[in-house]
């Protein structure tokens, strides 16, 4: 009468594969860790440093109020994009090859909104009182002013970051009852016990983890679209030459998939290079994903150029003054090389099977088009504000060293939360792997064999 | 509890299928009868009584609480500190609107989570009937027995049905 | 647009407030203002006056913080001590009792401050000339400063 009967190793060639990361730590891992601790630390050190200081550390000077760190803040978003959108979209179509994809790319989502929920408090000038646009009972019967787009935009990230959060949860429990069977040291056993909340696997509990996942896609999409569409009338319902306009709702929302979507492919590559899943994550994958983002691109392409070419035929002069310093000013080149990254040279590109097979090709392809999609959220936020209003208000915005290094900032807290994540879950759904091999049947028609797939 | 459980792993499915028909056939009841699995599999597969959920109404229940929480909120705050502004309403529909989508998402998001957890019965950190070579993929079945005179019953026909392992659990 | 509502509107074309207290910064009041008045508080203004300094800060204002949005009050703590006297006295207030600093500094009497809401007060007449103006009149955002453009009445 055995309560835990010593392991029977059945096909457990997914489990070590997938779980090998969890239990291995190499000096490489160690060696990303720290230098993104460094990252981090140092934005951190900086970020409380320009509390102590003021917002004078900053290139900001009115009237341009939102530099920096608003392109951040938006482009982080941005990034969270397609995680659990795509992910949600996958499921619900019931696509099977996202099955690899799909783990990955919501903690992606979970971890950028994190970095990116940060920048509204870094730019506020009075950070510590933060807590105002929360709505809290007070003995002042204050409350905060929904009418105000930032109430919208915290309601709304909020909202995200926690459905965000348990949509990446939820379908991990049956794999941290996988990693809780398979840990051997004592710690790691506790932690995901712990995570894996006493899964068993029976029949009732898939029942409802299906329908759960089910329902959390179809709530969560809503909710991705929505924020995105917030966040671009946090500009669009100020009174301000190239903000105010009803396009920015769709064109945030493309941007924001376009750019997600470059970076889910950018992970994709280094994961499946660093922990060896080629045989996980195929070629097949990257060019599905490739297609999914040339469709972005292409989309962005028309929505951009709707937005340009109207601004440019009606000629209001409060406009064209901000366009002019686009088209041949200032942010000449920011626009040319958004240009290039984002349509020119990525449509082209994308279109070539090889391309879209290549992960090299798409490594480097993928890191380019966020450069580009970087400079966009800039080319949004900075030429509106250094040339709105009255012509003696005019002015131009040069970053300092502290917006560059609450730049690095994210880019370090993010990669550094992800490779912790490394160590705490499997990175690739490991039950819904078994479920596609489970599930898988080859069916001989003529002289190919063909694979099926048996569905409910 | 005094209750016994029989534990019987399997390697496939299709045994693992035939040896619930045949504990059915030897007057088990299906309440006692459970599965557990690494992979979803569909409900048809085993020939017990299907699961039902109430994660659905619990959901639209909470998205309808969430949508009049976000109402409160909105309009609510609105109302009870109201700051006139040239031309415009106290409420404002479309403000109101946004907050009432946010809250009602955000709600119907926590219902389904607390739901689907609060119905599986998790997080259960007790000792209950389990084997990790279902994290390997294998089938496992697990019987309820009132006493050692059924478990013994349950043990035979658990080892004429093609299972790799029978054992028990306290 | 202010999230944690600082600012205070009003129903009635009028000056608007804001409660600086409540200001926590968010810099978007700067993003909206089309006429771009609003002035960014990068020091904390109170360590620059130490005493004897401090003695020449005005004594109905409060010196507000770092990190607040701020823009022209149109002298309202002059506005409200007038209002007070005339409401202690139990009359009305009268046509030019109240000015604002810079309309009382100004050698060229440039500015003229009063109520718009009585027609006979002397900013009324003053515009209640043709050649009247408002900045950026198209927005819709109803300013109540009044311009004098040149040429003949």
């Amino acid at each position: 009468m055995k309560l835990h009967p010593p392991l029977v190793h059945g096909d457990d060639k997914i489990n070590r594969d997938i779980l090998r990361p969890l239990f291995e730590t190499s000096w490489r891992w160690w060696a990303l860790f720290g230098l993104c601790l460094t990252g981090f630390g140092a934005g951190f050190v900086t970020w409380m440093w320009m509390l102590g200081a003021g917002m004078w550390v900053t290139g900001l000077h009115r009237p341009v109020m939102w530099g920096v760190f608003i392109a951040n803040f938006v482009f982080w978003v941005g990034l969270s994009h397609s995680g659990t959108l795509i992910s949600a979209i996958l499921r619900l179509a019931k696509a099977d090859w996202r099955r690899p994809i799909t783990r990955a790319a919501e903690a992606m989502t979970v971890f950028t909104v994190l970095m990116a929920a940060q920048f509204p408090l870094i730019h506020l000038g009075r950070t510590w009182f933060f807590y105002y646009i929360i709505p809290y009972v007070n003995q002042r019967e204050m409350w905060g002013n929904f009418r105000s787009p930032l109430a919208w935009d915290l309601m709304a990230i909020l909202t995200y970051l926690s459905g965000s959060l348990i949509y990446l949860y939820l379908p991990t429990v049956p794999d941290f009852a996988i990693a809780r069977d398979y840990a051997t040291t004592p710690v790691r056993k506790k932690l995901f016990t712990m995570l894996a909340l006493g899964w068993r696997g029976t029949r009732k509990e898939w029942h409802r983890m299906n329908l759960a996942i089910l329902m959390l896609a179809v709530l969560v999409l809503p909710v991705a679209v929505s924020v995105h569409t917030i966040v671009s009338w946090d500009f669009a319902m100020a009174l301000a030459p190239q903000w105010h306009t009803t396009i920015f709702g769709p064109y945030f929302v493309l941007g924001a998939i376009y750019s997600g979507m470059a970076l889910v492919v950018t992970l994709t590559v280094l994961i499946r290079w660093a922990f060896k899943w080629e045989d996980y994550i195929t070629p097949f994958h990257l060019d599905k994903l490739s297609k999914i983002m040339l469709v972005a691109a292409i989309l962005w392409t028309y929505l951009w150029c709707g937005d340009y070419l109207i601004t440019w035929y009606g000629r209001l002069p409060e406009e064209k003054v901000i366009l002019d310093i686009k088209n041949g000013g200032a942010y000449f080149w920011h626009q040319l090389t958004m240009m290039l990254a984002n349509t020119i040279v990525a449509i082209p590109m994308l279109a070539f099977k090889k391309v879209r097979t290549s992960p090299w090709a798409l490594l480097f392809l993928t890191v380019f088009i966020n450069v580009g999609m970087w400079l966009e959220r800039y080319l949004i936020a900075v030429p509106t504000l250094v040339q709105k209003g009255p012509a003696y208000t005019w002015t131009t915005y040069s970053p300092t060293w502290v917006e560059l290094m609450m730049s690095i900032y994210p880019f370090a807290g993010f990669v550094m939360l992800y490779v912790l994540f490394v160590k705490m879950a499997p990175f690739i759904s490991i039950w819904e792997i078994r479920e596609d091999r489970v599930a898988e049947a080859y069916k001989t028609m003529g002289q190919a064999k063909l694979r099926a797939i048996v569905a409910e | 509890m005094s209750d016994t459980y029989v534990l019987a792993r399997y390697r496939e499915v299709d045994p693992a299928a035939a040896g619930i028909q045949r504990l059915l056939g030897a007057s088990v009841k299906p309440e006692d009868i459970d599965v557990m699995t690494g992979v979803p599999y569909p409900e048809e597969v085993w020939g017990l009584p299907e699961s039902k959920s109430n994660i659905r109404k619990v959901a639209a229940l909470f998205w309808v609480i969430g949508a009049c929480c976000g109402f409160t909120l909105a309009a609510g705050t609105a109302w009870l500190y109201p700051l006139p502004t040239g031309g415009k309403p106290i409420v404002s529909l479309p403000t109101t609107a946004v907050i009432v989508y946010e809250m009602s998402m955000l709600m119907g998001i926590f219902s389904v989570a607390a739901a689907t957890l609060i119905e599986s019965k998790l997080p259960n950190f007790k000792k209950l009937p389990y084997h990790p070579a279902v994290s390997d993929g294998h089938v496992v079945l697990s019987v309820r027995c009132m006493d050692e005179s059924q478990a013994t019953k349950v043990d035979e026909v658990l080892k004429a049905s093609n299972a790799d392992e029978v054992l028990r659990h306290v | 647009m202010r999230p944690a509502s600082p600012c205070v509107p009003s129903s009635r074309p009028t000056i608007r407030r804001k409660v600086y207290n409540r200001c926590i910064g968010t810099q978007y009041c700067q993003n909206n203002d089309p006429y771009n008045v609003r002035f960014f508080n990068w020091f904390e203004a109170a360590l620059n006056f130490v005493e004897p300094l401090a003695n020449q800060l005005n004594p109905d204002v409060t010196v507000r913080s770092r990190g607040v949005m701020e823009k022209c009050t149109f002298c309202v703590h002059r506005i409200r001590e007038a209002a007070a006297d005339a409401k202690a006295e139990e009359r009305l207030l009268e046509d030019g009792e109240i000015t604002t600093a810079c309309a009382q500094s100004c050698s060229a009497n440039v500015i003229t401050f009063g109520n718009l809401l009585d027609p006979h007060s002397k900013v009324s007449t003053a515009i209640a000339s043709a050649r009247r103006f408002r900045l950026l009149e198209a927005l819709g955002t109803e300013p109540v400063v009044y311009y004098l453009k040149g040429g003949q009445a």
